[in-house]
């Protein structure tokens, strides 16, 4: 198996540029974040050549690209210079072998078999589906108070065969703040910029998050999401998630969605119907569920708070 | 034409509407002694997100405890409430004391369950 050595600096000037995440690179070439942070900070790192096609296809460049300067052929290491997830190689592409040979004189034959592997690799991409078959819809509350945090839930949809990688790039345009669960499983801070990799399991997955309206968001006013569904096929144009894209500023809990100050039996059944995952990665629905038993509660404009009630009073 | 429409026809009837309709949560009151009451809860597949059973109790009896806990009590009405999230399908047991013995007859209880294939509000009497 053959070995290159690649330009590290250039491999995290083409990551940063794309503002891709080093968790997304790992997890496209299928090696840990440390290996690809030990590629970006060594000057001409060698690396298997297969693992550098893959790196070139996240990256949307040529393996050529990311070579080092002078050595734009594979080279031929000792198995010490080969990063630690990399298993000692010892290469010679120097010397055309018999199989080089046979079609440099049959150039025809060469012709077909390329034709050959081309259609084989149409037919696969299309079987594996690219981009097209993808589809990610965005489902949110049509109403939030401000500071009282409410979900989203981006649902994507493929074929159950979809191995690929998926990144989810949301941007909230209001003033906001985005939490939900990180790659470690912690709650992380978005910011407006939600994110998330992953893979989808049979044909389906969800990436929930919370957003929190600020403080001084007025009645009427909104919070705009917009979000493109990015992946290995479809690197640079990235598909528009589709559904709702905004939500209102109003004094209501999200979950009343007809804004009578009680959360009924429907629409708690309904909440958890839409925004609840059996992992609990989203939403905490503790004080959703207080609210329902409550019967009813109140908006407290001076504290930006629900107070419950034991019948709706609505608006203090 | 008309062979066409009886395939689809056929389809919807042999697939589609079965599909629907297997999804269901119903319950029952089983075997209890004295102050023991047990309902017996079966979630068909598909199951719903989440559903709600509702215990009415009978006026001037009162709930020692139950298995599993109670979500929560409505005074007004004197219903106790249960909140299942992400059921799976199968069979579950809510077990009750009350504070005396009260006939089947007397018990009356609902579950409610939003449809997970038409999205329609479900409300189920315990038998």
């Amino acid at each position: 198996m053959s070995s290159v050595r690649i330009d590290g600096r250039k491999i995290r000037s083409l990551r940063e540029r794309q503002e891709l995440t080093q968790l997304y690179l790992a997890t496209v070439v299928e090696v840990t974040t440390d290996t690809i942070s030990r590629w970006e900070n060594r000057r001409y790192p060698a690396i298997k050549l297969e693992n550098a096609r893959k790196l070139a296809e996240a990256l949307d460049v040529t393996v050529d690209e990311l070579l080092e300067e002078r050595n734009r052929e594979p080279a031929q290491l000792s198995g010490q210079e080969i990063g630690a997830d990399d298993q000692p190689v010892a290469s010679s592409v120097a010397r055309p072998g018999p199989l080089s040979r046979f079609f440099q004189q049959n150039k025809k034959m060469a012709a077909a078999v390329f034709a050959v592997a081309l259609m084989a690799l149409f037919v696969f991409w299309a079987g594996s589906g690219g981009n097209s078959t993808l589809i990610a819809r965005r489902v949110l509350p049509e109403h939030a108070a401000p500071n009282m945090p409410f979900p989203v839930a981006i649902h994507i949809e493929g074929k159950r065969d979809f191995g690929s990688p998926l990144l989810i790039r949301e941007e909230l345009i209001g003033d906001s703040e985005a939490t939900g669960q990180g790659e470690d499983g912690k709650r992380k801070k978005f910011g407006r910029h939600p994110r998330w990799i992953g893979k989808m399991e049979d044909g389906h997955a969800v990436f929930a998050y919370t957003v929190i309206p600020d403080k001084g968001l007025a009645e009427g006013d909104e919070i705009v999401l917009s979000g493109d569904i990015v992946t290995q096929q479809g690197r640079k144009e990235g598909k528009k998630i589709i559904g709702p894209d905004r939500i209102r500023i109003a004094p209501y809990h999200w979950a009343d969605v007809n804004g009578d100050y009680v959360i009924s039996d429907n629409e708690i059944l309904m909440a958890y119907e839409t925004y609840s995952t059996p992992e609990e990665s989203g939403m905490d629905f503790t004080f959703l569920e207080e609210l329902w038993l409550a019967g009813g509660y109140s908006w407290n404009k001076k504290i930006f708070f629900f107070e419950k009630t034991a019948a709706s009073t609505g608006k203090e | 034409m008309k062979k066409l429409f009886l395939c689809l026809f056929i389809v919807l009837l042999f697939f589609i509407i079965p599909a629907l309709a297997a999804a269901d949560v119903v319950g029952r009151y089983v075997g209890g002694r004295g102050n023991n009451v047990q309902v017996r809860l079966t979630v068909s597949k598909p199951p719903p997100a989440a559903f709600i059973v509702l215990q009415h109790l009978p006026a001037g009896v009162r709930i020692e405890a139950a298995d599993p806990k109670p979500s929560g009590f409505d005074p007004a009405s004197s219903t106790v409430k249960w909140l299942f999230k992400h059921p799976r399908p199968g069979s579950v047991a809510i077990t009750m004391r009350l504070s005396r013995p009260v006939s089947g007859n007397m018990l009356t209880g609902e579950i409610r369950f939003r449809h997970p294939g038409s999205g329609k509000m479900v409300s189920r009497t315990i038998r």
